[in-house]
């Protein structure tokens, strides 16, 4: 199993030399694997389909010239997401777009009840959600939806690992208590 | 269970709700798409009306610098004077020190006579101090990002710089957190350990546990630590390290330790709401009220010293000298 994992580590380094070298094949095998990841995360970011698919094209033609700066093949999935969502930051601020956004048929055939556990309605949380900073969206998008540990989300936002934990746990108690404050 | 947990969990859900189910694309055709313009979206954006502005001072920045052949400006990189062998300090930190009384004891400090302006004029572009560490001869070491230029994909801009020393330092990425060693070196802990001299990075593979300032730093596996009363380490992979402190009476994760700092009977804390200390006899005072405060360190000299946290609106941020009782 050691010698296979190896053996695709390899596998996605070449691919990633021969991208950052021109190579439109291995480039496409790049976004044919994080495509779907960038466009979730942008979704969840930017609340607009149009806005998502913007970013992420964005960010490939970005990672199309700069793709040689990622050494690290285990990095290139945090470093793609990031750009997308930074594109998808920079769309909304430059369209000055508030989180004026549809509501999703997923979100009101669940249910929107109070969590018996928690005691927190999915409804309140979806709108407090999309009532949040664009910044603050994007912590919670990078964390919860791509999975960036404290480590990839200190490289994303250029601070420390400690001062991201720190962020994102006001941030969530910040939450939690607008929530109860109802 | 606890709550804390459930609601990160119906948190996570909520989102990937939000995030939908994903989408399929033409790898080519995006590829196509992509290679067609290579000056593309980053090119364009930078001519927008606020690049334009944003670029347009920094212009004008140099070149007032290049004219008046003045004191380099902090948010240049400057090559770092002194490139001793272990951050050493000036004789006292203070001396050289612009600085303003901001309530009985505290001082904010402005600026020093290193180049280092904490008060920069453009809201944007200030020092944002994400870490604060005090070597152990009282060097004032300060880990920062250049706000408003630390949410893009680079994170180049990461520096460390030492009140009353010129220059800054750029920090490699993934290093991580700093912590003051007994030797007097800092030690960044982060993917793996890497040792600063006060000019240069090197890797640290040494034994696991190094002496630091005030007990011992472990990087141990998150299966390490079961039973030792970290039950915060549930969230960590088997594959992460964790970096903890035996401070001789409870281990304590690095990032809350940079959060807290004893000198002279005095235990001082950073929290949301200022720097909250208690003494020997338990009579608590808090300092800076309403600031929100992102790290402490104790001085050899016994004053505390605290970093704020910059708001995204670039109002904020700070350093300040919290005397000794």
């Amino acid at each position: 199993m050691e010698a296979i994992s190896g053996a695709v580590r390899l596998d996605v380094a070449g691919t990633l030399a021969s991208a950052a070298g021109g190579d439109e094949i291995a480039f496409a095998r790049l976004v044919e694997s994080h495509d779907a990841a960038m466009y979730r995360v942008c979704m969840a970011v930017g609340r607009d389909h149009g806005i998502a698919s913007d970013a992420v094209q964005a960010a490939w033609t970005i990672a199309w010239r700069k793709l040689g700066s990622v050494r690290d093949p285990e990095r290139l999935r945090a470093w793609l997401i990031t750009v997308a969502v930074n594109e998808t930051k920079s769309l909304l601020r430059s369209r000055r777009k508030r989180s004026l956004t549809e509501v999703s048929v997923d979100a009101t055939s669940r249910p929107g009840g109070l969590d018996p556990a928690v005691g927190v309605s999915s409804i309140d949380l979806r709108d407090l959600l999309e009532r949040l900073d664009p910044d603050d969206r994007a912590l919670l998008a990078m964390r919860y939806v791509a999975g960036f540990n404290s480590t990839e989300l200190a490289r994303a936002l250029g601070i420390s690992p400690s001062g991201t934990r720190t962020r994102l746990e006001r941030l969530v108690a910040r939450l939690r208590q607008e929530l109860s404050d109802g | 269970m606890d709550d804390d947990t459930r609601f990160e969990r119906q948190l996570a859900e909520e989102l990937d709700d939000m995030a939908g189910p994903g989408r399929g694309v033409d790898a080519m055709a995006m590829t196509r798409a992509a290679s067609a313009r290579p000056r593309g979206p980053a090119f364009r954006s930078i001519f927008s009306a606020t690049r334009v502005v944003v670029v347009g001072a920094i212009a004008a920045v140099v070149a007032t610098v290049l004219v008046i052949g003045g004191t380099p400006r902090p948010d240049q990189d400057l090559t770092p004077a002194a490139a001793s062998a272990s951050p050493s300090a000036p004789a006292t930190v203070l001396s050289g020190l612009v600085t303003e009384v901001v309530e009985p004891g505290v001082l904010r400090i402005i600026r020093d006579d290193a180049g280092h302006d904490l008060d920069e004029g453009h809201p944007d572009w200030r020092y944002d101090l994400d870490d604060l560490v005090i070597g152990s001869d009282g060097s004032i070491w300060l880990a920062t990002t250049l706000h408003g230029t630390d949410n893009r994909a680079t994170t180049d801009d990461r520096s460390i710089w030492s009140l009353g020393r010129p220059g800054k330092v750029t920090i490699p990425q993934g290093v991580g957190d700093p912590v003051p060693l007994a030797d007097g070196a800092i030690l960044f802990v982060g993917d793996s350990p890497v040792r600063f001299d006060g000019s240069s990075f090197r890797p640290d593979g040494g034994p696991p546990a190094w002496p630091v300032l005030g007990g011992t730093l472990w990087v141990l596996k998150p299966g390490d630590l079961t039973g030792l009363g970290m039950d915060d380490v549930a969230g960590e992979s088997p594959g992460d390290r964790v970096a903890v402190i035996w401070d001789g009476g409870s281990w304590i994760r690095l990032g809350e330790w940079g959060r807290v700092a004893s000198s002279n009977g005095r235990k001082c804390q950073a929290t949301d709401d200022g720097v909250a200390c208690v003494d020997l006899v338990r009579s608590g005072r808090r300092f800076l009220r309403g600031t929100l405060i992102n790290g402490v360190a104790a001085a050899p000299d016994g004053s505390i010293w605290a970093i704020a946290g910059q708001e995204e609106t670039g109002d904020g941020g700070g350093l300040f000298r919290i005397a000794p009782p």
